[in-house]
């Protein structure tokens, strides 16, 4: 599994202890996409990304150019998925953030060496070569961050799934994530974000997937999402525009401020 | 690859140290192991100075040589051997568990293999049928590993872990207390206390070749998990995600221990304290994942335990010391350090 690939999801349905998480979902996911899953708290999103990684178990189907996910081994799906899930934020055992991200490699090289160029790579992509012999639990929880996200970042897989990438990172560094994804992305890669940061996801995302309810509330290109009023039925908030030279600044308002205006 | 890289490292050199540090420190362990290994050959109620041991070893000492195969050279296997088990279980424990406080006997794996193999002995079948006693104590050993385990992947969580480990080893340790109270043989009481407290005494090449096999078998069990362990580094659905199968890997780690640990305790008691102090005694000094502290921790269990066994018969006493009580001794307080000092996260979400 190498190159481009792409994801259809057909009838999807999750539930949990009686709970329907994800409802009936079904649409078809392409190489070379930059995709931003947007929601509210509970509307499925982290359930979505964890079906697609195929830790979910799920009725309808998920298949990856073409072979359904389930009959895939756990390691072809590791070298044709990256996947960063929300847990375990906070490793026990005091680990180079250099050994971290050469665990990425894993999937093709089971003895993969730390001193790989691809690590180096993503030590410096990420801005962790200063951090690269501290141990995981020694750094500040943005840094972590770093490191995890470079652990995803660093191998070959055609699909990353990134849940929350942008948690607990500095302004600086999440542009920088960003516009890794982007071009990981253009590079040909198919890459789904949970991002709860609209304005990141309107400007850099090539799709938008919105959650509410277990339920796709929209599905569509950032520039034209945002001149519906999509964001604010599914958030429950007043989203403000401004005009830049970069394009449109989102910012998102409770709603009496937009009654007063 | 992605991206193509231009990264001359400047960091090379430092990666050589580093691991030529980690072989610097396994160097030493073998250095240690040997010493040890020695001293326990030349220790016994008849001392053997250094050449007398070399002539035994060589053949040119009949009588030397009759000590070193009959009493000195089963003993040093047998405390190697399942010292070594002990260390690699505790760090393959911890890093399945993803815990610093696991280790078998935390878990109660030693007590339900002690209780099969008392339940032989109380019921004369270790007499009849010489394997009886190892057969059961690993089957008490997997039962044990598996209860722990199927109860763990219902509610999760490492506490859970802890607790359900402290259950059975004390269901264990119980059910040995009813067998003891109901035995009408005092003799066999004192066979099954003294059998308790964990010892090298008196054992023959027989034992080792009951046990020696089980504990390669299961030891390389555990080996083969390391990259596993090492991806559980960062959670069960990170290792997952980078095609690990979590419950295969328990389970495979469970009848290691269960074999390794379980014939272990069959011919030499419960030895409780190696398997938490070794992957802790090691850790400062190699690169510290899950997989990386396995083979240090074996060394490091090893030592451990043929160093008590060299201490248990230099201190002087009418009877000779249990090796086990003296490990209990030693253990207790470095187990409470590691609570009250926490050099570790003892939780691990988030």
């Amino acid at each position: 599994m190498s190159g481009t690939s792409h994801i259809v999801v057909d009838h999807l349905s999750v539930s949990l202890a009686g709970r329907t998480i994800i409802d009936d979902l079904s649409l078809s996911l392409d190489a070379g996409q930059f995709i931003a899953v947007i929601g509210p708290n509970g509307s499925g999103k982290t359930t979505f990304l964890r079906a697609l990684a195929g830790q979910m178990p799920a009725s309808g189907s998920i298949a990856i150019n073409g072979t359904p996910i389930d009959r895939l081994s756990l390691p072809q799906r590791a070298r044709a998925i990256s996947y960063l899930p929300q847990d375990m934020r906070q490793p026990i055992w005091p680990v180079p953030v250099r050994d971290i991200v050469a665990l990425g490699l894993t999937p093709f090289d089971t003895h993969a060496s730390d001193d790989d160029p691809a690590v180096e790579q993503q030590l410096q992509d990420f801005d962790l070569i200063d951090l690269a012999e501290r141990g995981v639990d020694r750094i500040s929880g943005g840094e972590r961050m770093r490191a995890l996200l470079a652990r995803a970042m660093v191998g070959p897989q055609p699909i990353v799934l990134l849940d929350e990438p942008l948690n607990s990172l500095d302004p600086a560094h999440q542009l920088r994530v960003m516009d890794l994804c982007q071009k990981r992305a253009e590079a040909g890669s198919l890459v789904i974000a949970v991002i709860h940061d609209i304005d990141f996801a309107m400007r850099y995302a090539t799709r938008i997937l919105a959650f509410k309810d277990g339920r796709l509330a929209a599905d569509d290109l950032p520039r034209r999402l945002i001149k519906t009023d999509v964001l604010a039925k599914i958030f429950g908030v007043a989203v403000a525009q401004a005009q830049t030279p970069d394009g449109p600044i989102l910012a998102m308002r409770p709603h009496r401020d937009l009654d007063r205006g | 690859m992605v991206g193509s890289t231009n990264v001359t490292s400047s960091e090379r050199p430092r990666l050589r140290t580093a691991a030529a540090a980690s072989g610097a420190f396994l160097l030493l362990l073998t250095i240690a192991l040997i010493v040890v290994a020695i001293l326990s050959l030349m220790l016994g109620p008849a001392h053997l100075s250094p050449s007398e041991l070399f002539r035994g070893l060589t053949g040119q000492s009949e009588t030397a040589a009759i000590i070193l195969r009959e009493i000195r050279l089963p003993r040093l296997i047998l405390s190697l051997s399942i010292g070594g088990m002990l260390g690699l279980a505790g760090a393959a424990v911890q890093g399945l568990s993803r815990n610093p406080l696991a280790e078998p006997a935390v878990l109660g794996t030693p007590q339900a293999a002690a209780l099969g193999a008392v339940l032989m002995i109380y019921s004369g079948l270790a007499d009849a049928f010489s394997l009886a006693l190892p057969l059961t104590a690993i089957v008490g050993a997997l039962l044990a590993m598996l209860a722990t385990l199927l109860v763990v992947r219902r509610v999760g969580g490492v506490i859970s872990l802890l607790l359900i480990g402290l259950m059975i080893g004390s269901l264990a340790a119980a059910a040995i207390s009813l067998i003891l109270s109901l035995s009408s043989n005092p003799y066999a009481v004192t066979e099954i206390v003294f059998w308790l407290m964990g010892s090298f005494t008196d054992r023959s090449m027989w034992h080792v070749v009951l046990s020696l096999p089980f504990i390669i078998v299961g030891a390389a069990a555990l080996f083969w998990c390391g990259p596993a362990y090492k991806a559980l580094t960062l959670g069960e659905e990170t290792a997952t995600s980078l095609g690990f199968d979590i419950w295969r890997v328990s389970l495979i780690t469970s009848a290691g221990i269960a074999l390794g640990v379980g014939a272990g305790t069959a011919v030499s008691g419960a030895i409780g304290f190696v398997g938490l102090l070794a992957p802790h005694m090691v850790r400062p000094f190699v690169r510290s994942d899950a997989q990386a502290v396995l083979l240090p921790s074996a060394l490091a269990g090893a030592i451990l335990t043929t160093a008590a066994d060299v201490l248990v018969k230099l201190i002087p006493a009418t009877s000779e010391i249990r090796v086990g009580a003296l490990m209990a001794v030693i253990g207790a307080p470095c187990f409470l350090y590691l609570v009250i000092a926490r050099p570790y996260r003892l939780d691990d979400r988030a």
